[in-house]
């Protein structure tokens, strides 16, 4: 069972966790249920696949905002669409990015030089959530990278300032890392599963990014955790199956609980169900945290 | 009429080059590292190279975390055809991209001051996206290498999109940057002689960058993009051999993931692309699936009203419908794929002999 409302009081919200394991499942359901409270509610991608759009009925994703319920809109950010947005929007210099970067030699380079990318895409996230002064989003939920990859990301802005990056962007960027640092904003769901290695791979990443990282967590979850077997079922494959995982599964859950007691992190456990249909009902995310 | 796929023994003992791609956590290090020890069963010298960066299973099977390979010791009842071995090496993109720059690197001196620049330092160990491209160049060098008549190559867990197999040319941003260092050369010229006037249509275009991301982050990039020049173009002619050792018919593709919605559009994702770049997946492998037992059960009664029950016939009848898509997809394309399964609960691997459980399995399909 997961109370988000918690979460909710954030205005940014990055999910992350090993992959496979169902980041972008919970990250559609925290946006649904938080536009069924009357949120205006930004989910995010920025992946080749996109991954978002189709829980909701959509094909794909588009690199736009666009509406898939009512006050939940979809957006998947690209590295170019990030960069224009960050020197118009952000920066305020249409002209600049109209004379200089949409020169095609300049687009290459921006994709060159390393951090780059990361720095934009996580100043548009802060657009979104913060800065964008017809304040149209009051959340907005980043269905992030995985654990690794999102460590790395969250390290960039520091790694930007250090690097002798000068000029609006590093002051942007400053403002960026203070943002991502505010814990009353930003909050990393982490999510996980009930297998040993999932569980082990957690307890190695969540001190990292507590120590590395500037937004900290605000709330693990373990997704999939499959309910005790009905008794009668024993004496079948698909009892003694489910038997069998849901004792995996107790174990593992307690490896994780007593590694994030360590740590002073809890979580809350979410049901495993089997197997997701496209598109999700309309009430899925109220169903899923309650159980 | 297509084919019928050929079997699994005829496709690891005719392939010279085994490419496996999948999304993030579909069991993709651990389904590189079966084809190879099957490979070795059945007689072949394998050599692994895989990316596994939680590293546990490298520590599990003793591989080292770099870029020398390593025998895997098999044990005395493995079995299998004479002569099979494996080595493996879990690549680690820092000490890759190290060794690449000491190989093409015009002096020792241009490699040392390139190693030592905070430029290489953040783009070596930092990003996700040289890594494939890493990968693609140790296998060039491991395809020269004659100890070895098998090659099995595991993919970063990132790889969402197959640009590194549409431009193996080593980076292809920075093959555009050999524009770039003229670019910036005003800026190289600047840091020597102090911030004087700039001019020229190029400086313009760098002047206005700059505005973006101040003078300093630029001049240490074009510095950077200077000393690597002889690099990237050695990388790029290894890169074009790529391409031609790609297109050769003994190199196959393995697409892997998991039966559930987002992985599988995920690799119809990756199937398209691959098929655009006139590639098929001729082995198509679903980890985590219901135990045959199991799903044989669910099949044969619709008894049993318990809603744990009622969730794993719904998980049974999805996992029956997404196989069927992706290998309806994979068929239409220029070959039909041979079909693996592997359930679930053998999947959580943590020794050799695991390991070995998972290969019998995989063997007999």
């Amino acid at each position: 069972m997961l109370d988000p409302s918690g979460l909710f009081a954030r205005k940014l919200l990055l999910v992350t966790g090993k992959g496979g394991i169902g980041k972008t499942l919970v990250a559609a359901a925290l946006g649904q249920q938080a536009a069924a409270l009357g949120k205006r509610t930004l989910l995010v991608e920025s992946a080749a696949c996109d991954q978002l759009a189709p829980l909701f009925g959509s094909p794909d994703t588009d690199h736009e905002e666009r509406t898939v319920a009512p006050n939940l809109d979809c957006i998947n950010l690209l590295p170019p669409d990030n960069f224009r947005a960050y020197v118009t929007k952000y920066l305020g210099q249409r002209r600049l990015y109209d004379t200089v970067f949409s020169h095609k030699v300049v687009s290459s380079f921006i994709n060159t030089i390393p951090g780059l990318a990361e720095v934009m895409l996580l100043g548009r996230l802060f657009y979104h959530a913060e800065l964008d002064k017809a304040g149209v989003y009051d959340l907005v939920v980043f269905d992030a990278f995985a654990s690794g990859h999102f460590l790395s990301l969250m390290t960039t802005p520091q790694a930007a300032i250090n690097a002798g990056f000068g000029g609006p962007l590093a002051s942007e960027t400053t403002r960026v890392r203070d943002f991502l640092a505010d814990q009353s904003k930003t909050g990393i769901v982490y999510v996980a599963t009930p297998a040993a290695l999932v569980v082990s791979e957690t307890l190695d990443v969540l001190p990292q990014l507590q120590a590395k990282s500037p937004a900290k967590v605000a709330q693990v979850v373990l997704n999939r955790m499959p309910g005790q077997p009905h008794l009668d079922l024993i004496n079948t494959s698909s009892g003694a199956y489910l038997q069998r995982r849901f004792i995996a599964a107790t174990e593992a859950e307690k490896t994780l609980s007593a590694g994030l007691v360590e740590l002073g992190l809890t979580y809350a456990a979410l049901p495993d169900l089997g197997f997701i249909d496209e598109p999700l009902a309309p009430d899925f995310a109220t169903a899923f945290f309650a159980l | 009429m297509m084919d019928a796929p050929r079997s699994l023994a005829t496709i690891v003992k005719s392939s010279r080059v085994v490419v496996l791609l999948g999304a993030g956590g579909v069991g993709k290090t651990t389904s590189s590292i079966v084809m190879a020890l099957l490979g070795a069963r059945m007689g072949r010298k394998v050599a692994l190279l895989s990316i596994d960066p939680a590293k546990r299973l490298a520590a599990a099977l003793g591989i080292p975390l770099g870029n020398q390979l390593r025998r895997i010791e098999l044990p005395a009842q493995w079995g299998g055809a004479a002569g099979g071995s494996v080595d493996a090496a879990m690549l680690d993109q820092k000490a890759v991209f190290d060794s690449m720059v000491q190989r093409h690197a015009p002096s020792e001196a241009v490699a040392a001051k390139i190693l030592a620049h905070q430029v290489y330092q953040a783009v070596s160990s930092n990003l996700s996206g040289p890594l494939e491209y890493m990968a693609l160049a140790k296998l060039q060098e491991l395809v020269d290498d004659h100890r070895y008549d098998m090659i099995v190559l595991d993919t970063p867990p990132d790889t969402q999109a197959l640009d590194f197999l549409a431009r193996p040319n080593m980076l292809a941003g920075f093959t555009d940057n050999m524009v770039m260092t003229w670019l910036l050369k005003p800026f190289i010229l600047a840091s020597r002689f102090g911030l004087g006037k700039l001019f020229s249509a190029s400086e313009k275009l760098m002047g206005g960058i700059a505005k973006v991301t101040g003078v300093h982050a630029l001049q240490s990039f074009g510095e950077f993009l200077v000393l690597m020049q002889e690099v990237i173009a050695g990388l790029n002619i290894a890169g074009e051999r790529i391409v031609s050792m790609l297109h050769q018919k003994d190199t196959r593709f393995m697409l892997v993931t998991v039966p559930n919605g987002a992985a599988v559009r995920s690799a119809m994702s990756l199937l398209t692309q691959l098929e655009a770049l006139g590639y098929g997946a001729e082995l198509l492998l679903f980890n985590k699936c219901l135990p045959v037992d199991v799903a044989g059960e669910l099949e044969a009664s619709d008894e049993g009203a318990s809603p744990e029950l009622a969730r794993l016939r719904r998980r049974a009848a999805g996992e029956v419908r997404l196989i069927a898509k992706l290998t309806a997809a994979a068929t239409g394309g220029p070959m039909t794929p041979h079909l693996l399964r592997l359930a679930d609960e053998e999947q959580e691997i943590g020794s050799l002999a695991a390991l070995q459980i998972l290969v019998d399995k995989i063997a007999v399909q």
